[in-house]
C-alpha cells in the first residue's frame, strides 16, 4: 500500500509510536519489575522469579482489601442499575418540570472533585447517623457502599439515556401490534435494544468503583479497599508485591476489556 | 368543504356491519388538527387505501384504529364494539409499519413467531404456522437470517408474513412499498393484491401513490389536511372527481377556470362560461346544488385522454367555434404551442384564449400531429368534461 515515502505519513506513526510507549512503557517496567528476582527495585533486572506473587497471596491484608473491593464494586453496579436504568426511562418517557436542569445536572457528581463529594457524603452520612462501619463486615461499609453507588449512578443514566434517545420506538409498538403488553415488551423487545448501553455502563461503574480513591476514602470504616491497601503499602516504597499486585490487575482488566468486545460484537 | 362528501360511501348494502367504523374522528396534537371528524365505514373484505399528500392525517388515522395513540374524539368501532378502551395488544388488527419495525435481535423466523408466541399459540403450531407465512412471501429459505442481513424488499415481505400469521380480520398498512424501487414496487403491488383477495383479509392501506392505490384498491379515501375529500372506487375518483383538488390528484387533468350560467341545451348538462368567453355545456359529475347555482366561481376539468385535436377548418361535424352543440360535444379553440413525444402518445400543449392551456393526448398512428404554431380546436365528449368543485 504505502509504497511512496510521504513524510506526513512517518510524522503519524512516529508520533502515534511515541504516545503508544508514553502509555505503555510504565506498564512494561511494572510487569517486568514484578518478576524481579530481588527485594529492591533497580537496575539491572533480574528477570525469573514468582516469589512476589507468592508474598502477595499469603498477605491476608492485601487479599481481604481484593475482597472488599470487589463487594464494594458489584454492589455499586447494582445500586447504580437499579436507579440508573428506571431514571433513563423517566427521562426519556416523561416530561416533568425541571427535567432539562436535572439532565444537565445529573453528570454533577462526576464531574465534581471526589473531594467534594466525599466531604458532603461523610457530613450527609454523619448527619442522618449512619455509622461508618455500618454493615461490616458482610460489606465494606454502607456509606461507602451508598456513596459509590450515588455518585456513579450518573454513568448509567447518562449511558442508557443516550440509548433510549436512538432507540425506535415503532418496535415497541410493532410489539404491542402483535400481542405482548407492556411487561413482555419491555423484556423482549426494549431490554434487548438497550442491553449494550447497560453492559457497558455497569462495567463503566465497576471499573470506576474498583479503583476509585478520593471518595472512598472519606467514607471508608474500617476495611481498607484495594487502592487504599496500596497507597498504605507505597508509604513505604514501592515494593515487588506492590508490582505482582499492580501486574495482577492489568492482567485482570486486558481479560475485561478482550471478553467485551466479544460481547459487544456479537450485540451490535 | 363539500358538505355531501361522504355520501357516495354509500349505505351499507343491507345488514352487513362495517368490520370498522370512524364515526367524527378527530386527533389534535397541540394546534395542529391531525385529523378533523371523519367518518369512514370499511367494509369486510375490502382492499381500503388511505390515499394523500403528506401531512394530510394518513398515518394518524392509521395508528388510532391500532391504538398507537388516543383519539381527541369520536369512535372507533371493530364489529360494531367501541374499542377506545382496548390497548394494541388486545386489538383485532395487525400492522405493516413503513420502515417495518422488524426485531433486530431477532431471526426472520423468531421475528414471525412472535405474535403467535405472546398469543401462546402451541409450540408445534406456531412452528407450521411460520413456515407457511415464510413459504406464502417466498422467503422460506431464509428463516435463520437476521433481518440485517436482507435487502430492502425481502424485509418488506417479514414484515408482511409477521403480520398475515396471525390471520388478523384487518391489515393495517403504512406506505408499506414506500421504501422500494420502482420495479420491485409494481411487482409487490400486485403481490400483496393477490394475498389480500386469497385470504380474504381486510386491507387498509396507507399510500401518497395514485397510481399504487388506483391499481390496487377497491376503494379510495382521498384525504386532504385530515379530511376525506373524496370516498369511492378508483373509477369514481378518476371519473367523477368531487372537486378540483380530487380531480389534480387523481392521474393528470386540464383544469379550466369556469363561472356557472345555467342549465345546458341536454338534460344533465350544465352551462358554463370559460375564462377567454367560450361558453360550453359540461356535465356534473356530482348533483351538488351549490355547484349548479348561476354565478358559482368553479372548474372545470377535462382528462388528456378525453380530448382530440384536430387542425382548424377540418371538418369533424360542425361544430359551433367555442361552444356547445346539442350532440354534447365541447370544442375549444387554440393554437398548438409544442408537440412532445411520448412513446405511444404525442402530448399537444394548446394555448388557449384568455391565458389558458391544455394538454392533449393525441395519438399519431390516427392523425397527423399538429405543429406548433398551428390553429387547432380540441374536442371532447362534454361528458367527459366534468363541472367539479373549486
Ligand atoms: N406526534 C405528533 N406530534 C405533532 N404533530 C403530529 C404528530 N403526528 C402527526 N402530526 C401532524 O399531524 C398531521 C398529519 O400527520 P400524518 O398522519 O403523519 O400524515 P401522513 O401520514 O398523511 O403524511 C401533520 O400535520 C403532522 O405534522
Ligand atoms: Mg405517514
Amino acid at each position: 500500500m504505502r509504497a511512496r515515502f510521504d513524510p506526513l505519513t512517518a510524522a503519524l506513526w512516529t508520533a502515534a509510536a511515541a504516545v503508544f510507549c508514553f502509555i505503555y512503557a510504565p506498564l512494561a517496567v511494572v510487569v517486568l519489575y514484578s518478576v524481579h528476582d530481588a527485594a529492591i527495585i533497580a537496575w539491572p533486572l533480574r528477570l525469573g522469579t514468582l516469589r512476589w506473587y507468592g508474598v502477595l497471596a499469603h498477605d491476608r491484608a492485601m487479599i481481604d482489601a481484593a475482597v472488599a473491593s470487589l463487594k464494594l464494586a458489584v454492589l455499586a453496579v447494582v445500586i447504580a442499575l437499579g436507579v440508573g436504568v428506571p431514571g433513563a426511562f423517566v427521562l426519556d418517557r416523561f416530561d416533568f418540570p425541571g427535567k432539562a436542569a436535572f439532565r444537565r445536572l445529573v453528570l454533577l457528581p462526576l464531574i465534581l472533585p471526589g473531594i467534594i463529594t466525599g466531604v458532603s457524603l461523610l457530613s450527609f452520612f454523619s448527619f442522618v447517623g449512619l455509622s461508618l462501619s455500618s454493615g461490616f463486615p458482610l460489606i465494606p461499609g454502607w456509606p461507602v457502599v451508598l456513596g459509590h453507588g450515588a455518585a456513579l449512578t450518573s454513568v448509567v443514566v447518562t449511558q442508557v439515556f443516550a440509548r433510549l434517545q436512538r432507540f425506535d420506538r415503532a418496535l415497541e409498538e410493532a410489539s404491542a401490534d402483535l400481542y405482548a403488553n407492556e411487561w413482555r415488551t419491555f423484556w423482549r423487545v426494549t431490554l434487548p435494544g438497550i442491553r449494550p448501553a447497560v453492559l457497558g455502563a455497569a462495567l463503566l461503574v465497576f471499573t470506576l468503583s474498583l479503583d476509585e480513591i478520593a471518595v472512598t476514602f472519606f467514607l471508608i470504616g474500617r476495611q481498607n479497599t484495594l487502592p487504599l491497601q496500596i497507597w498504605g503499602l507505597l508509604r513505604r516504597g514501592i515494593t515487588p508485591e506492590v508490582n505482582a499486585v499492580a501486574t495482577v490487575i492489568f492482567a485482570l482488566s486486558l481479560l475485561t476489556i478482550v471478553l467485551w468486545s466479544r460481547m459487544m460484537r456479537d450485540e451490535i | 368543504m363539500t358538505d355531501d362528501a361522504d355520501r357516495s360511501a354509500g349505505p351499507l348494502a343491507g345488514h352487513d356491519r362495517p368490520i370498522v367504523e370512524l364515526r367524527g374522528l378527530t386527533k389534535r396534537f397541540g394546534a395542529v388538527v391531525a385529523l378533523d371528524a371523519i367518518s369512514l365505514a370499511v367494509r369486510a373484505g375490502e382492499f381500503l387505501t388511505l390515499l394523500g399528500a403528506s401531512g394530510s392525517g394518513k398515518t394518524t388515522t392509521l395508528r388510532l384504529i391500532a391504538g398507537f395513540d388516543v383519539a381527541t374524539a369520536g369512535q372507533i368501532l371493530m364489529d360494531g364494539v367501541d374499542v377506545a378502551a382496548l390497548p394494541p395488544f388486545k386489538r383485532p388488527v395487525n400492522t405493516v409499519f413503513q420502515q417495518y419495525a422488524l426485531f433486530p435481535h431477532m431471526s426472520v423466523r423468531d421475528n414471525v413467531a412472535y405474535g403467535l408466541r405472546m398469543r401462546r399459540v402451541r409450540a408445534a403450531d406456531v412452528t407450521t404456522r411460520v413456515a407457511d407465512a415464510l413459504d406464502l412471501v417466498q422467503l422460506g429459505a431464509l428463516g435463520d437470517r437476521a433481518p440485517r442481513q436482507l435487502s430492502g424488499g425481502q424485509q418488506q415481505r417479514v414484515a408482511l408474513a409477521r403480520a398475515i400469521v396471525n390471520r388478523p380480520r384487518v391489515l393495517l398498512l403504512d406506505e408499506p412499498l414506500g421504501a422500494l424501487d420502482l420495479k420491485l414496487r409494481r411487482a409487490m403491488q400486485l403481490e400483496l393484491k393477490r394475498l389480500q383477495t386469497q385470504l380474504g383479509i381486510t386491507f387498509i392501506y396507507v399510500t401518497h401513490d395514485q397510481e399504487e392505490a388506483l391499481t390496487m384498491s377497491d376503494r379510495i379515501a382521498l384525504m386532504r389536511n385530515g379530511r376525506i375529500e373524496q370516498l369511492g372506487s378508483p373509477t369514481d375518483l378518476y371519473d367523477r372527481p368531487r372537486s378540483r383538488y380530487v380531480a389534480d390528484f387523481i392521474g393528470e387533468t386540464n383544469l379550466l377556470r369556469a363561472v356557472v350560467a345555467g342549465t345546458g341545451a341536454a338534460p344533465g348538462l350544465i352551462r358554463v362560461e370559460v375564462a377567454g368567453g367560450a361558453t360550453l355545456d359540461v356535465a356534473m359529475p356530482h348533483d351538488a346544488a351549490w355547484l349548479a347555482r348561476a354565478g358559482t366561481e368553479t372548474w372545470v376539468s377535462i382528462r388528456p385522454e378525453a380530448m382530440t385535436v384536430c387542425a382548424d377548418g377540418h371538418p369533424t361535424g360542425t361544430p359551433t367555434p367555442g361552444g356547445a352543440r346539442p350532440g354534447g360535444q365541447v370544442v375549444l379553440a387554440g393554437t398548438v404551442t409544442a408537440a412532445v413525444y411520448a412513446g405511444s402518445i404525442v402530448k399537444v400543449h394548446v394555448a388557449l384564449a384568455g391565458d389558458a392551456s391544455v394538454v392533449a393526448h393525441h395519438t399519431p398512428a390516427t392523425a397527423p400531429t399538429p405543429a406548433p404554431g398551428s390553429a387547432v380546436r380540441v374536442m371532447a365528449s362534454a361528458d367527459r368534461a366534468m363541472l367539479v368543485g373549486a
